[in-house]
């Protein structure tokens, strides 16, 4: 514990403090700026971290990998673009809240999600750094591919009321990710011949297409936005006891980020998107996620900020890198000459407890600019669409070109804006197809991995404890939705037929809100 | 728009997606040929999964194509309602061609022009095709973003935009 005390003294030495605090404030910018992200936060300050010692860059650098997992959710809910992409599920219910004038509730609700989930994922790191990183490298292919099938299988809860369109959606994601080339051997696949399309489509340009570009098209089509009613800002904030009386769903939510996020690859997306379904698994009403509740907020920020510390894990304890983000700050780790590993703890101790407890004094910081912040968030959702939306579109492929330096990249998005822009008025919801793009390469690579190393076997699938029961979680998973909706059909009577399920009128299904928005109506709020 | 033309429109619809869905289906089928289906030791190559992809599209497609045929004529009168309160199919569509062509020619001129010059033109040509017609708006605000959008990338964050000629 003195060890600890140490670490903060460290911590809140002006230099070190300046170091999180800066970090927070470009950690806040990166996650909400579409495009950007903590990655891309990370990797623009490396540089500047060479010119500092070794803890305030440290600190400077997980400071900003915090800050931008929260950062990414002001964005989803004040305009429904996540910023990026952990924050695709707080989309769901926070942008449907903020529909309702409920942007400054939701905001309040995702900082504090966020600072709960941040500081149980550096109890976490503490306590677990040992137990967790043993566990994480018994994660082989087939372990790898069930927990892809299981993230998978959520894809039955983003459906909607039309199934198929919802695996129709799924199956295109599924197939934008084989676009590029092939991990294992190299081979081009769906390139036709085309040397841009050899790095394959990426995530970010798809959520940038599907959710700010689409939404962009449906606004120059005519379907005017309505301006969100809202109240005075300060009582649009959630009160203390609405906070505290989410602590079931952060707890749920932090546990679910820990345990992915310890798992080197699988990363804050996933985590919040199981953490969004499990959610919605245990709540009485799952009918409702996705219209605006506070827990469907509250569990991916807890997720995705309980990522940050045990993405840390496998990366101190064995030099692994957890996500993207956490591989840059291995780079910057090694260029400050500190090397990751079992022998970490006893030779730079001082340094691991100062990590300690910058992560908490990081998320004190985060907390603090965040709720500095987001009176200028609720004004933003309150511009003119005439005004936001080219806004949105610009800073979207402004931040989409900045990721890689690629104008193919903003060629995507606008490609995949065209491909949302479709979906959304055949009634396909989108946000399957963004969990096949995110899940494909785990599920096919590791699939093909598994199947080498068994010579062709599937047996291995089965042999493995983790494996066997992710893929049984799975199917429970997948049917789930079907049964439970058989089950209440034949308790109730057999509703009106529905003539309104045209793409004009919009009741399809659709995780993304966005063209909803455009009607001056009100609807039929649901969420697949 | 009588029921039965309004259900002839929903089949065409219908039958329009099982088309998409089956050429898709079928260049990747074609496109998987120049790789390997499977490698040694019994794994899968590079073919196996965009192959399966393709036969659940082509299964897919089929199942549209059958919904198609049992499309019921008066289903869609609703939509037609909703066509009719929103404005003409093909105003709505010259705008999104507007829109996605501004956005396409953008994308164009930008390497050329530069960051800051090309961005108020985007700015100012969504705003101008979303239904702002204030020109103060029309000239602040594109002007405001791009001052923006070269303090914050360019000078703060070091983003290598690109500058133009």
């Amino acid at each position: 514990m003195s060890a600890f005390f140490d670490g903060l003294l460290t911590a809140l030495q002006p230099g070190n403090l300046a170091a999180l605090l800066a970090g927070s404030l470009l950690g806040v910018f990166a996650g909400a700026m579409p495009g950007l992200s903590s990655t891309v936060g990370l990797a623009l300050v490396l540089p500047v971290t060479f010119a500092l010692d070794p803890t305030p860059a440290l600190l400077m650098m997980v400071s900003i990998y915090m800050a931008a997992e929260y950062g990414g959710s002001i964005t989803a809910i004040a305009i429904g673009v996540p910023g990026s992409s952990p924050a695709l599920a707080t989309t769901f219910d926070g942008y449907a809240m903020t529909r309702r004038g409920e942007a400054g509730r939701a905001l309040g609700i995702s900082l504090f999600s966020s600072m709960s989930g941040g500081l149980l994922g550096t109890v976490l790191l503490v306590l677990a750094l040992g137990p967790l990183s043993r566990a994480a490298i018994a994660f082989g292919p087939a372990e790898y591919f069930g927990l892809g099938v299981f993230g998978l299988s959520i894809v039955a809860n983003l459906v909607g009321k039309d199934p198929f369109k919802g695996i129709v959606s799924a199956l295109l994601g599924l197939l934008f990710f084989i676009v590029g080339l092939d991990v294992l051997t190299g081979a081009p696949r769906l390139t036709f011949g085309t040397n841009a399309l050899m790095d394959g489509l990426g995530l970010v340009p798809m959520l940038i297409g599907f959710f700010a570009i689409a939404e962009a098209l449906e606004a120059v089509t005519g379907r005017r936005r309505s301006t969100p009613p809202g109240d005075g800002i300060a009582g649009a904030l959630p009160k203390a006891r609405e906070l505290f009386g989410l602590w079931r769903t952060i707890l749920r939510g932090s546990a679910i980020g820990g345990l992915i996020g310890a798992i080197p690859g699988a990363g804050a997306t996933i985590a919040s998107i199981v953490a969004w379904n499990e959610e919605r698994r245990v709540s009485k009403t799952p009918e409702r996620f996705g219209t605006g509740l506070p827990a469907g907020i509250a569990a991916p920020e807890a997720a995705n900020n309980s990522c940050v510390g045990a993405a840390m894990i496998p990366l101190l304890a064995l030099g692994i890198p957890g996500s993207a983000s956490a591989a840059v700050l291995l780079g910057g780790l090694t260029v400050q000459g500190v090397a990751p590993g079992p022998l970490l703890m006893t030779e730079r101790s001082e340094l691991v407890y100062a990590l300690y407890a910058g992560f908490v004094v990081a998320v004190l910081l985060m907390l603090a600019v965040g709720r500095l912040g987001i009176p200028l968030w609720t004004r933003v959702v309150r511009l003119r669409p005439s005004i936001l939306m080219p806004l949105v579109v610009a800073i979207s492929l402004v931040g989409t070109f900045s990721l890689r330096g690629n104008a193919a990249d903003a060629w995507a998005a606008l490609f995949f804006g065209l491909v949302g822009f479709a979906m959304l008025r055949g009634g396909y919801p989108l946000a399957p197809a963004v969990l096949g793009l995110i899940l494909g390469p785990m599920i096919e690579t590791n699939y093909r991995r598994a199947l080498s190393l068994s010579s062709g076997s599937h047996s291995i699938f089965l042999e493995s404890p983790i494996s066997l029961v992710l893929i049984l979680l799975a199917a429970v998973s997948f049917a789930a939705p079907a049964v439970r909706s058989r089950l209440i059909s034949g308790r109730t009577r057999a509703p009106e037929p529905d003539t309104h399920d045209g793409p004009d009128t919009h009741d399809g299904p659709d995780t993304h809100d966005g063209p909803d928005a455009y009607d001056n109506e009100p609807r039929h709020e649901e969420h697949e | 728009m009588s029921s039965s033309s309004a259900g002839g429109a929903a089949r065409l619809r219908l039958l329009a997606e099982a088309g998409v869905l089956a050429v898709v289906a079928a260049g990747v089928l074609l496109d998987s040929r120049s790789y390997p289906g499977s490698l040694a030791e019994g794994a899968p190559g590079p073919a196996f999964f965009p192959r399966l992809l393709a036969v659940l599209l082509m299964g897919c497609a089929a199942w549209l194509a059958i919904r198609a045929a049992r499309q019921p004529p008066e289903s869609d009168a609703g939509r037609s309602r909703g066509n009719a309160r929103t404005g003409s199919g093909a105003g709505r569509g010259a705008r999104l061609g507007l829109g996605a062509t501004w956005i396409a020619v953008f994308l164009l001129v930008w390497p050329r022009l530069g960051t800051v010059a090309s961005v108020p033109l985007l700015v100012a040509g969504l705003m101008w095709l979303t239904g702002e017609r204030s020109r103060l708006a029309l000239i602040s605000v594109p002007l405001a973003f791009a001052a923006f959008i070269y303090l914050v990338f360019i000078v703060a964050l070091g983003v290598p935009l690109p500058s133009g000629f």
